[in-house]
């Protein structure tokens, strides 16, 4: 590594530790006083929409379900760091490389804190069904298999969200490029978001079929996730990166 | 507050379009240049590179002896507002007035807080209106106040200032006189607005086809030209054979601008014919340098591509 590019490691996770800490994006952004607010807000909604459902049958875990509609928001959040904020600081006087290394102090603290929260959820969800005399039934295979694991909760969902809003981040900045580039990034996203999603089996998506890997819940399934979602935010970062270091602030015409 | 541009050879290419065709120039703050130049001529993309907010294609541009693309010693000293202040246009909910000024406040290391509130009502900003809701006019005039309060060591206007109307147009060319004379900087205002923002230039400089013009002092460049003005058929036999830029005429009375020195012979003449005499518009000027005056682009034989003084010539 040359000098220069040992500097530049160094200025760039300083200011991830500088984001983490003093929070600059958040205050513009989103912060963790919002995501609280938008997660009571969230549980209020899907607990309503529970208490409809009751009228009918007893559901399954309503948490479980509702996580899509929390994917989607990381996705779209992760689209607006680059395709709004990141001209915008740019106007400021920020660097490209100072926008983007705070943009992933954001998004550490995001998926951190908003991973905690869907875990708290599945656990204010087992409280209020334990009160009810109902039992938490989940539908998709997970990392855990009760919602009292939280280090599992933990480990399934943080990795997940980074996913959702590093590739969004990525879609942002190359849609802001040229909707060309965005629209030929679009099967690239699906993918980086589907692999960690298919190895768990959410949804449409797998269970992968790995020769010789068994995929129920098991030490080996969570490395395998945490793998999984490493890479496709790695991949999702490095594009990101490679799109935005000199990535041209447009005037209002275009 | 002296800063030194250098912009040399500078070339910007978009697809198949050239925007900037090898621009050099010099400026040694402070002062404020005017940036002239017709529709597509490369004004905006000149200041987009000055700012960093573009990378140029072959060439360079160096703040003080330094480059200015992602290098935040000299982006943070920079700063360019275009039309409507780039400021929060899709920041739900922080999308008022105040939110923009807190996010500059928070940004711009230069930033003067009580200044801007003093702008804020010289402009009639409502601070808790949303960007968005905001009028044409209103918006501009927070564009101005974006850039005025960010007392940033290098500041360029791109017409932000084109949506307000007539007396806050005043207003924000005496604000920037007086602001500039307590708080010498750069400043670069591009216009079309020629005749009204020409009393602030010291010097000026015309693009055209994304080359270098022009790039001289007001008074050096309102000395290449005169007007003449008196009795019609006086001022047409006075200026037979030179170049007519412009006529105006009103009764018997003929106002006549023509291009080039007058020579001694034709002031002579003029006095005895009782003929007024003035310096030539900028504005008449420009229309001659960027129509037909100026055949070839690139810089004009017999007019300095640097200014005689202030500059590095």
């Amino acid at each position: 590594m040359t000098v220069s590019a040992t500097r530049t490691a160094r200025s760039v996770s300083g200011e991830i530790a500088r984001e983490v800490l003093d929070g600059e994006l958040r205050r513009k952004v989103l912060s963790v006083r919002d995501m609280v607010v938008l997660w009571v807000v969230y549980l209020a909604v899907v607990a309503l929409i529970g208490f409809v459902l009751w009228f009918w049958a007893t559901p399954g875990s309503m948490w479980e379900s509702a996580l899509s509609v929390v994917k989607v928001f990381g996705l779209v959040l992760g689209i607006y760091l680059t395709a709004v904020y990141l001209p915008l600081y740019v106007c400021h006087g920020y660097t490209r490389w100072r926008f983007l290394a705070r943009a992933a102090g954001f998004c550490l603290v995001f998926s951190v804190v908003v991973g905690a929260l869907l875990a708290a959820g599945y656990l204010v969800e087992l409280v209020a069904f334990r009160a009810l005399g109902w039992r938490v039934e989940l539908s998709e295979q997970h990392l855990f298999t009760a919602s009292t694991q939280v280090h599992l909760l933990l480990a399934e969902y943080v990795p997940l969200v980074a996913t959702y809003i590093v590739v969004g981040a990525m879609l942002g900045a190359a849609f802001y490029r040229t909707v060309v580039l965005g629209l030929a990034l679009i099967p690239v996203a699906l993918v980086l978001l589907v692999g960690p999603q298919a190895v768990l089996g959410v949804g449409q998506f797998g269970p992968l079929p790995l020769p010789g890997i068994d995929l129920a819940p098991s030490g080996t399934l969570t490395a395998l996730l945490l793998t999984t979602a490493a890479a496709s935010v790695l991949i999702a970062a490095v594009v990101t990166a490679a799109i935005a270091r000199d990535i041209p602030i447009r005037t209002k015409s275009g | 507050m002296s800063t030194r541009i250098e912009v040399d050879d500078l070339g910007l290419v978009y697809g198949s379009t050239r925007a900037l065709d090898g621009l050099s120039f010099t400026i040694d703050g402070p002062g404020i240049y005017g940036l002239l130049g017709r529709n597509g001529s490369g004004k905006t993309s000149l200041l987009s590179v000055l700012a960093g907010f573009r990378k140029a294609t072959e060439g360079r541009v160096r703040l003080d002896g330094e480059p200015v693309f992602e290098n935040e010693r000299n982006t943070q000293r920079i700063c360019l507002i275009r039309e409507t202040g780039d400021t929060v246009d899709h920041d739900w909910p922080e999308d008022k007035v105040r939110h923009a000024l807190d996010f500059a406040a928070r940004t711009r290391p230069y930033w003067d807080e009580s200044y801007a509130a003093r702008l804020v009502d010289l402009f009639r900003l409502p601070l808790r209106t949303s960007v968005t809701a905001l009028s044409r006019g209103q918006r501009a005039g927070l564009a101005v106040i974006l850039g005025l309060a960010s007392r940033a060591p290098v500041t360029l206007f791109d017409e932000a200032y084109l949506g307000l109307d007539a007396p806050s147009r005043y207003a924000f060319y005496d604000e920037l006189l007086a602001d500039f004379m307590s708080h010498p900087r750069t400043v670069v205002v591009s216009t079309h607005l020629i005749e009204e923002v020409s009393r602030l230039f010291e010097q000026v400089l015309i693009i055209d086809h994304g080359r270098l013009l022009l790039h001289e002092d007001v008074e050096a460049m309102r000395a290449r030209g005169a007007s003449i003005t008196g009795p019609a058929e006086e001022v047409d036999r006075l200026v037979t054979g030179l170049p007519v830029l412009s006529e105006q005429r009103l009764g018997r009375t003929k106002s006549v601008t023509v291009f080039g020195e007058l020579g001694e012979q034709h002031r002579e003449a003029a006095r005895q014919r009782d003929l007024e005499l003035g310096p030539v518009s900028l504005q008449d000027l420009f229309v001659h340098l960027t129509t037909g005056g100026a055949e070839q682009p690139g810089p004009l034989p017999g007019l300095g591509q640097q200014p005689r003084h202030g500059g590095d010539a």
